[in-house]
């Protein structure tokens, strides 16, 4: 609905030709001497005769030059948003709720342009829906938006190369031409430090290429990613992130990459001022992995264990149930033993890992990514618990089932 | 785009802290340049200039020109109340009733013009009871707080904007009609209104800090401060068409500084603290605030201060902000 139409008169007719102190000198006198009303307007008269166009329109006040730490954070903006691209994942739908306001889907995320040849990282989760549907290599898994000139935004279709989950890390392939393509200049992880700034670009909501500012604001923290696992040497940020910021980068001040934004800590679903950034040293180390052999591959054990809720309802209550154990592997080999039926059809829980390398571990994800830390090769102790002994058991790592 | 609300917070103000000093000769260049920078302020349609300072003092300067900023622009913003007379019915004075803030606004002009949000005052202005009247309350000379009814001078749904206009009440117009004819001076009509400097939301840039400002109860303002992290949004208006040309931000805006204005570092308005983007329910800001620019709001609001309302619409905002704008290749 417009605003409302009728533009009332004015009450009392010599208020409305005059002005300034006079005006008011002139009705007080009449005030005093032929009545007891104060100028006023009604309560919803519109408009206000006593002053011109010109009267209320104040002038515009200039401004110097943006103080230098503005300006800094103006160019490294200016020089960034062009490595930051839009990723939609098209086996995703919009839902159109019934108020008519759009609910933009989780699958809406960031992208940063990683080289020349049209490879944009991502985080997994964004494109998750597409991956759980399984679709292979080469197929078409997102739509791209990269920004030109002129804030027009040109669109590609951008096929899968290579995701790993671990690491909530997917890399796409778009075919645009090189002059369209900035790459993002990689920072490290290893030398931050709590208190440098750090500026975040992403999508939140779907608003493209918005930029928030804030601080490191933890180091080493845990990340539980969306995927289901822990990701660890999590950057804490107050850097506003929400949804649609997934997969976007986390800059330091000389605008180089120092991580890639991924989760966030909320009751309400959006940003509360606790966000986290999977570190660049982990990205630079999958990331070219995933380019060269479409997969990363982990170090483990060729094992599987029990998920949460089946162990709590077999009774384990810490550590890692092993359930069953691939005959060829190493950690057959080193005498680990899995959960099998006795005969009386009883379940004979197998051995339960404790701790590696005396790193104590309390559920499946721990284990995990203890296990990841190390290089496939790498010898390591387990401690087992087997009945009620207690005892180590030595293991080569080799290549994780998963 | 998701679904857009204002939500009433409570609010604590935020107190920026006085750094303590590093250095004797520190302090002292600290002292000097925050009492040159004052002395700028005092006229307040200036714009805050700067001298160049090195890095080691850049931090304690960003602190120093916040707090500058902060109270040289807070006379200007005014806190806009809801008096609900509909509670009393034998109330007689106008000041038996319930006071309940609902927002900020901030002074347009010498006049006595107070610029806010259509959503602030919507319920007010719909109100055919009578039993309601809008409050301004204003930062006086010398500190004092001093509320003053408000009449509806214009409103613009469609870009959520609304012009007040503050009426002295009887008796302090008495006071000052009687000072001047017996000392023979001139009282200036609006000496405790003090115009917001105006600025222009064209030359803005992602990435430069801003300041929002609020006042929800007259004499504790509120100030967030963030960047400007996105330009040329576009936000839904309260009559359902969309507003264009929306400041993105991350600096809190929420019921408490909405109708306030949002600052640059020079302490010029560039936005109309608007609203903030929540998921249905939550009710807390996520980062993700708009403002309505300045431009914009320039070219509407003295059409509705004379007028009472806008008569074409689209063309004002063509005229205004142009193309959508962003950046070139650096």
């Amino acid at each position: 609905m417009r605003a409302l139409a009728a533009r009332a008169a004015c009450e009392n007719a010599s208020h409305c030709h005059a002005r300034a102190v006079n005006s008011r000198r002139a009705v007080g006198a009449g005030m005093l001497i032929f009545g007891f009303s104060l100028p006023t307007l009604p309560a919803l008269a519109l408009g206000d005769s006593t002053v011109t166009l010109e009267d209320v329109t104040p002038p515009v006040a200039p401004r110097g030059d943006l103080p230098p730490s503005e300006e800094r954070i103006a160019k490294l903006f200016e020089n960034n948003t062009f490595s930051v691209v839009n990723v939609f994942d098209t086996t995703l739908k919009p839902e159109l709720n019934l108020t008519g306001s759009v609910e933009v889907p989780e699958g809406n995320g960031t992208g940063i342009v990683w080289d020349k040849d049209g490879h944009i990282v991502t985080n997994y989760h964004v494109i998750g829906s597409a991956l759980s549907k399984g679709l292979g290599k080469k197929k078409p898994v997102a739509r791209v938006s990269l920004l030109v000139e002129d804030g027009v935004q040109k669109t590609f279709q951008a096929t899968l190369v290579g995701a790993d989950k671990t690491k909530d890390l997917a890399v796409l392939k778009i075919d645009a031409p090189e002059a369209l393509l900035h790459p993002i200049s990689v920072g490290k992880s290893s030398n931050l430090k709590v208190g440098q700034r750090c500026l975040a670009i992403g999508n939140p909501f779907g608003f493209d290429h918005t930029l928030t500012v804030g601080v490191v604001s933890g180091l080493n923290r845990d990340i539980n990613s969306q995927t289901g696992v822990i990701i660890g040497g999590g950057i804490q940020t107050d850097a506003a992130i929400n949804p649609g910021n997934s997969g976007g980068p986390l800059l330091n001040s000389d605008g180089k990459l120092i991580g890639i934004n991924a989760a966030i800590f909320t009751r309400t679903g959006t940003s509360a001022g606790i966000g986290f950034a999977i570190p660049v040293d982990a990205v630079s180390r999958v990331v070219p992995q995933l380019i060269k052999y479409g997969k990363i591959m982990h170090a483990g054990l060729k094992i599987q264990v029990a998920p949460d809720i089946v162990a709590k309802q077999l009774n384990v209550k810490k550590g890692s149930l092993v359930l069953s154990v691939l005959p060829s592997s190493t950690a057959a080999k080193a005498g680990l033993v899995a959960t099998r039926r006795g005969i009386a059809g009883n379940i004979l829980l197998g051995d339960v890992i404790l701790a590696v390398d005396n790193l104590s571990i309390k559920n499946p994800a721990e284990l995990a990514k203890a296990l990841d830390d190390h290089e496939i090769g790498d010898q390591v102790v387990l401690k087992v618990q087997r009945d009620d002994k207690v005892f180590d058991i030595h293991v080569e790592l080799e290549e994780s089932l998963n | 785009m998701g679904h857009l609300s204002v939500t009433v917070l409570a609010q604590q103000p935020s107190k920026v802290a006085m750094l303590p000093t590093k250095s004797g000769f520190v302090a002292r260049r600290s002292l000097l340049m925050g009492s040159l920078a004052m002395l700028q302020v005092a006229n307040p349609r200036r714009a805050l200039g700067r001298n160049a300072r090195d890095n080691h003092d850049e931090d304690l300067e960003f602190e120093m020109r916040t707090m500058q900023l902060f109270e040289s622009t807070t006379r200007s913003v005014v806190a806009i109340q809801d008096l609900d007379l509909s509670s009393n019915v034998a109330a007689v004075d106008m000041d038996d009733g319930e006071i309940q803030g609902i927002g900020s606004g901030f002074v347009w002009d010498r006049f006595g013009h107070i610029v806010t949000n259509y959503h602030v005052i919507s319920k007010i202005a719909k109100d055919t009871s009578g039993k309601k009247q809008i409050k301004v309350v204003l930062l006086g000379l010398n500190g004092d707080v001093d509320s003053y009814n408000a009449a509806i001078i214009g409103l613009d749904a469609s870009r959520d904007l609304a012009v007040l206009k503050v009426q002295e009440n009887l008796f302090r117009w008495l006071f000052t009609f009687f000072f001047s004819l017996v000392f023979k001076i001139e009282v200036p009509e609006s000496s405790v209104l003090r115009p917001a400097v105006i600025g222009s939301s064209k030359d803005l840039r992602v990435g430069q800090n801003c300041y929002a400002i609020g006042n929800p109860y007259g004499y504790e303002h509120i100030l967030t401060t963030g960047v400007v992290s996105g330009l040329c949004r576009q936000i839904p208006s309260p009559s359902g068409k969309p507003i264009f040309g929306a400041i993105q931000t991350d600096a809190s805006i929420n019921a408490g500084n909405s109708g306030g204005p949002l600052l640059d570092s020079f302490g010029r308005v560039i936005g109309i603290n608007t609203a903030t983007f929540t998921r249905r329910g939550s009710g807390t800001s996520s980062g993700v605030n708009f403002a309505v620019a300045i431009d914009l709001v320039r070219q509407v609001v003295p059409h509705l201060i004379v007028e009472g309302a806008v008569s074409s619409s689209r063309s004002v905002e063509r005229g205004v902000l142009g193309p959508p704008r962003y950046l070139s290749l650096p």
